[in-house]
């Protein structure tokens, strides 16, 4: 039979290296462990294994202490695993078939890693070079990214071969990754030596690129990657994932064009890997490119189930893209396309929050409650704490306070609410004019609470949306009796006076209160004290006031004061003349509320100032269409005799 | 001893071309014979004016015996023959300097530009210049010929160029008819005459009927093989594959131009031709490769039938297109900027860079990117741009870029009218009677009602201009009272919507920026004279703001190109 070694170095492995070394038990025939310098059990345990434990005396070079191991093996093939991994048990039985087969030199194996992201732990499969005959002209090479792959490979290319059923799970990527982020300054000196001294090594440039790409120097790392791909044998295992971190720096550096014209270039290697057509929509979007970007993440979607080599991204073909999509379909005003979208997100990876808060929003909330709450249900099961806890957040964030209610409701009854959501509870309570439960639960909190100041914030509020200006002076002034920030006191200055008939000074707000005005602001509105509302604004400085123009006048539009909105927005327009979003905006409110012809001009005069947005001139379309059809309208009261206005307008009235 | 020249001409009816024919000889012939076939007009009188010898001839039918006839009264050495649609060129040499320059030559060649629409020519060689000698005298009963025996006397020229303006359709087709029967006549007599055969398909073809003339054009390339007869060879071969594309049979169109430029290498021309093909087919990458070799090779040499450009401004402007077609924009202006450095009279490269720019470019900064490229600097771009910055609905920007240009006489009262300045219009349309709706809706911008009222009065003294002044009078009175005044005849309302039509459609293009809403009041305005006026404005205005809808929609199109998202988007 032919033998294989399992060949390790190890320093200070004893919490991992036992579940490393069970995991081989009876896949291989010998294992040796180099120790380079533990001061724990590592050697020990490694015994207990039955493994040959060799002492090396550590040279900051992992080849030679990895060439050190491989000088001991005996067996006819090398298995080379690190501490933090494992052989897959069902990889066992495929390891023997695999070093039985002639005229193979080596395999690639699938590497699973398990890694913490931002959407929770998700596998990240690479392939990794592990398995190779035991020969003398075998041997490591490279300080810090050792590699024998291409020594192997000097036999022939095509006698490396890619094993996807040999599986090697990895533990512990996150923390790897930031041991290297904190080295990545080291390294990046000792991969620059190295490759002063061999210019011509390409992988050893592959490298380097890499470590320049970590170190966020994406343009430099784009130029030298660009330089290890040139003339690259394309059968190399290597190539595209080099041509995907060429793809991205140059979509980190802002370098767009070229970012495309390497996924134009890299894609007709290729064609079936979805990273390239990922991150190609992620250029045309920024570019402005809207279109181009819904080819790309649709061609990325299209993709079939991802080769080894290419190393894929989570979501690349699934969530991720499905996200963009969702968002170009927004900008083109397709929501019934977009929504689908964030829903097949959601689907293919739960904890992706974006795009559930997606879906939240265009199923508005705050608009049809019962309905937006169904029709999550239906979609989604959301019964767990963790699930419910999410969708707070997100109605909590999009004012949508009776929905967040009832998801609060739903955890506190199966546990204690933890203190910030306890005074969620109250603020929706009192917007929807629930005082005293309110009052109840904020009256629960004793003055050394952490979280007090909060608290009292919100009795504040409590008393000004109710409009009783002595509760809201006395509240008021044991708020600044807590030591406020001068931002804060402004705030609470500015509700008070709100209710207050003489004229106070002008105010001028920093960003923090700023944020606070307009989350005040939000909620007056939404318990509808629009007076009340305005008399804050009516407070603030004339600079203030038109710096955040754009904002408030935002918010007054979608919560039902046009022409409060209006008036906001026509001084954003006057301190920036140049800014689209506010003229579409004022065209909005003017085609909501029949002014078409305002309308009209406001949205050309947005598609003047920024020609690529497509939904500008998807809604003048509609808008010229509405006008259109009430033309026709008019026509057929005045002249009924003409059936030929009749059809027309029927006709218009069937069109989408 | 100098040479002596006589201009031989026979005409019919070409009292439109005919002065400027005889002024474009004057001081290079020596002599000038007119033979009239029976004009009706005052073709004759034209030509007694230049020389007294204008003959008549009873027209037979026979081009040949009709020029003979002409010749037979010319004393002078040489003869020049000339249509009288056709004009020479002063060049660098002159007739005489040609004929003696080159003592052993008794006939010359000299190059025709045939002008079509726009600033193209088709360039071709035409034996025109020749000895008085009773051997070359001419044959065959149309597209009469002067026989060459002695190649080695035959010379072609660069210059002087004989220059072909095109003239209305109904004359052009009038003499392809008369054309069509006598070479049909003269065909049946010569049933292997490949010149003949080319000759009618041309006729065909500039009837605009490819179908019919794709056979004539089909044998007469099949026929024509020897070297000598290169002349319609490759006038066959390029009119072969321009009608082989219109019946879009694009491969056989292609192969002939593949294995033509195998032939003929240095024909640049087909190389363009076989580029127009693959684009039409939207290969946009090939057709650039196409286009590319085009743009390398340079013109051909005289003896090829050439459409002047396609070695450079059209090619360039083709390259250009292509690159825009596979999503290559910058490229793409790269290349209409070149076509535009090549010929700045051939202006859609212009057109296109444009559009490129403003799908790209907030309006107000194109005027500035423009100027600094240097477009603003010729008199003819400035005006095409403001003209297209106004078409496109920016009247602003098409004001500013007169004023950046510095061309002020070039700017037109609906610039400042329609784009936010509508109070400098009376000046400029001072003593401009024309202009007279344009100050009236100056005069409604600027709330001055009682002064529009009285204009749009004067405007109705003018009964040609009455229906003009109906439609500004409702609307004034619209503003005012809120009613219509008056309604025109039934025989005046179409100028009524065509007015209100009008100004409704300048107010969509006036400044929608805050303060400036008289526009979108005016505009309103319009459409109610239009909807309140008649069944026919109606239906005028709903027409209009469905064409308004489609651009809007094809703007998107251009832009991203994804239809399917938005078109099931609309509310």
């Amino acid at each position: 039979m032919v033998s294989i070694s399992l060949c390790m170095i190890a320093r200070n492995e004893e919490k991992n290296l036992g579940r490393c070394l069970a995991s081989v038990a009876g896949a291989v025939d010998e294992i040796i462990v180099v120790d380079t310098g533990s001061t724990d059990n590592t050697c020990q345990i490694a015994r207990q294994y039955g493994a040959r434990v060799q002492s090396f005396l550590w040279n900051d070079n992992f080849s030679d202490a990895r060439n050190a191991a491989l000088e001991l093996a005996t067996g006819d093939w090398v298995l080379v695993l690190d501490a933090d991994e494992e052989l897959a048990g069902e990889s066992i039985p495929v390891l023997r078939r695999r070093v039985a087969e002639a005229g193979v030199e080596g395999y690639f194996m699938k590497i699973v890693n398990y890694i913490g992201g931002e959407t929770g732990t998700e596998l990240c499969p690479d392939m990794v070079f592990r398995l190779f005959r035991n020969r003398p002209g075998y041997r490591f090479h490279g300080l810090i990214h050792e590699q024998i792959a291409d020594a192997v490979a000097s036999n022939g290319l095509e006698k490396c071969v890619i094993a996807e059923d040999l599986v090697i799970v990895h533990y512990g990527y996150l923390d790897k990754q930031l041991e290297e982020k904190n080295k990545k300054e080291r390294n990046l000196l000792l991969a620059r030596k190295e490759l002063a001294l061999k210019p011509d090594d390409r992988a050893l440039r592959y490298h380097y690129g890499v470590e320049l790409h970590r170190a966020g120097q994406f343009r430099e790392a784009a130029e030298e990657l660009t330089k290890a791909a040139n003339g690259l044998d394309p059968r190399t295992v290597y190539l595209p994932k080099l041509l995907r971190y060429i793809v991205i720096s140059y979509y980190h550096a802002q370098m767009y064009e070229h970012a495309l014209h390497m996924v134009d270039f890299a894609a007709k290697l290729f064609p079936d890997y979805a990273d390239l057509y990922y991150y190609g929509g992620l250029a045309s979007h920024d570019c402005q490119e809207y279109g181009q970007a819904y080819r790309f993440f649709e061609q990325a979607l299209a993709t079939p189930e991802q080769s080894l080599c290419y190393a894929s991204y989570a979501g690349m073909r699934g969530f991720r893209a499905h996200h963009y999509l969702g968002r170009l379909a927004e900008m083109f005003c397709n929501e019934e396309e977009a929504l689908g979208h964030y829903i097949a997100s959601l689907r293919d990876n739960s904890s992706f929050s974006v795009a559930l808060e997606a879906i939240v929003r265009i199923l508005r909330p705050r608009e049809d409650a019962a309905y937006a709450r169904q029709a999550l249900e239906k979609l989604f099961d959301f019964s767990s704490p963790a699930a419910g806890s999410l969708l707070v957040h997100i109605f909590f964030r999009q004012a949508a306070f009776p929905l967040a209610l009832q998801y609060i409701e739903q955890i506190a009854a199966v546990r204690q609410l933890p203190a910030e959501m306890a005074i969620w509870q109250a603020i929706c309570l009192m917007q929807q004019r629930r005082f005293h439960e309110a009052r109840r639960i904020l009256d629960g909190f004793t003055a050394e609470h952490p979280l007090y100041p909060m608290v009292k914030w919100n009795k504040l509020i409590y008393f000004w949306l109710q409009g009783n200006r002595a509760k809201v002076r006395v509240v008021g002034d044991e708020l600044f009796a807590l030591g406020l920030s001068e931002d804060t006191g402004a705030m609470v200055g500015l509700v008070k006076n709100s209710l207050g008939k003489k004229k106070a000074p002008p105010v001028a707000l920093g960003d923090e209160g700023v944020s606070i005005l307009m989350d005040t602001a939000m909620r007056g509105l939404d318990f509808g004290v629009g007076e009340q509302v305005q008399a804050l604004f009516a407070g603030l400085s004339e600079q203030c006031l038109s710096d955040n123009a754009e904002k408030i006048g935002d918010l007054c539009y979608r919560f039902g004061h046009p022409e409060f909105a209006e008036t906001y927005l026509k001084i954003a327009a006057r301190q920036a003349p140049q800014a689209a979003a506010v003229y579409y905006l004022l065209a909005e409110i003017k085609r909501e509320t029949g002014a078409h012809f305002e309308a009209e001009g406001f949205y050309r005069q947005a598609i003047a100032l920024d020609p690529k947005q497509p939904g500008y001139y998807i809604k003048l379309t509609g808008l010229y269409e509405t006008m259109r059809r009430q033309v026709l309208e008019q026509a057929t009261r005045q002249y009924p005799e003409i059936p030929a206005f009749r059809s027309l307008l029927e006709e218009a009235a069937t069109q989408p | 001893m100098k040479p002596t020249v006589c201009l031989a001409m026979i005409v019919r009816d070409e009292a439109a071309h005919l002065a400027a024919c005889l002024d474009s000889v004057k001081g290079m012939v020596d002599e000038i014979v007119v033979v009239d076939t029976g004009s009706a007009d005052d073709t004759a009188a034209i030509a007694r004016r230049y020389t007294d010898r204008v003959y008549h001839y009873r027209w037979d039918g026979d081009f040949s015996a009709t020029r003979n006839y002409a010749l037979s009264h010319c004393s002078s050495q040489w003869i020049l023959s000339l249509d009288a649609d056709e004009q020479l060129a002063p060049g660098p040499t002159g007739l005489r300097e040609l004929i003696t320059g080159n003592p052993e030559r008794e006939t010359f060649f000299l190059p025709l530009y045939s002008y079509k629409e726009g600033a193209s020519y088709d360039r071709f060689l035409v034996l025109r210049l020749f000895r008085n000698k009773p051997e070359y005298r001419f044959r065959g009963k149309v597209h009469e010929q002067i026989p060459l025996s002695r190649p080695e006397a035959v010379g072609i020229a660069a210059a002087p160029v004989i220059l072909h303006r095109p003239c209305g359709r109904k004359e052009r087709n009038r003499k392809r008819n008369r054309n069509l029967n006598l070479l049909k006549a003269a065909l049946a007599e010569d049933p292997a005459d490949c010149c003949l055969k080319y000759y009618l398909g041309a006729e065909w073809y500039g009837l605009g009927k490819t179908a019919k003339a794709l056979p004539y054009f089909s044998e007469a390339y099949a026929g024509l093989i020897h070297e000598e007869e290169l002349l319609f060879r490759t006038a066959a071969v390029r009119h072969l594959t321009a009608c082989l594309t219109a019946g879009r049979r694009w491969e056989e169109a292609l192969c002939i131009c593949l294995a033509e430029v195998a032939r003929y290498p240095a024909y640049t021309d087909l190389l363009y031709d076989g580029g127009l093909i693959l684009e039409e087919q939207g290969e946009y990458e090939a057709a650039a490769r196409w286009f590319q070799a085009a743009a390398a090779a340079g013109p051909p040499p005289p003896e090829f039938y050439h459409t002047n450009g396609t070695e450079s401004f059209l090619a360039l402007y083709h390259l250009g297109y292509c690159q825009e077609k596979l999503g290559r924009p910058r490229q793409a202006g790269r290349y209409y900027q070149q076509a535009l450095a090549a010929d700045s009279g051939y202006t859609p490269p212009l057109f296109r860079l444009f559009m490129l720019l403003l799908a790209n470019t907030p309006a107000r900064d194109m005027v500035g990117t423009l100027q600094a490229a240097g477009f603003l600097a010729r008199r003819e771009w400035a005006e095409e741009l403001a003209g297209l910055f106004f078409s496109a609905g920016y009247p602003g920007e098409a004001r500013a870029c007169i004023e950046q240009a510095q061309f002020p006489d070039l700017t037109d009262a609906k610039f400042l009218v329609y784009g936010g300045q509508p109070g400098k219009a009376p000046a400029c349309l001072a003593g401009n009677a024309a202009g007279a709706g344009e100050l009236i809706v100056a005069l409604i911008l600027a709330g001055d009602l009682a002064g529009a009222k009285q204009q749009a009065l004067r405007l109705w003294r003018d009964s040609g201009r009455r229906g003009m002044a109906v439609a500004y009078l409702n609307l004034i009175s619209l503003a005012v009272r809120g009613r219509l005044a008056v309604r025109p005849e039934k025989s005046g309302e179409a100028a009524v919507i065509q007015t209100a039509l009008a100004i409704f459609d300048n107010c969509l293009r006036g400044p929608g920026s805050v303060g400036q809403e008289g526009y979108s009041r005016l505009a309103a305005l319009a459409g109610e004279l239009l909807t309140q006026l008649s069944a026919d404005g109606c239906r005028a205005l709903a027409e209009y703001l469905q064409a308004k809808a489609e651009a809007a929609r094809r703007a998107v199109d251009f832009r991203h190109g994804v239809r399917r998202l938005y078109q099931c988007a609309q509310e």
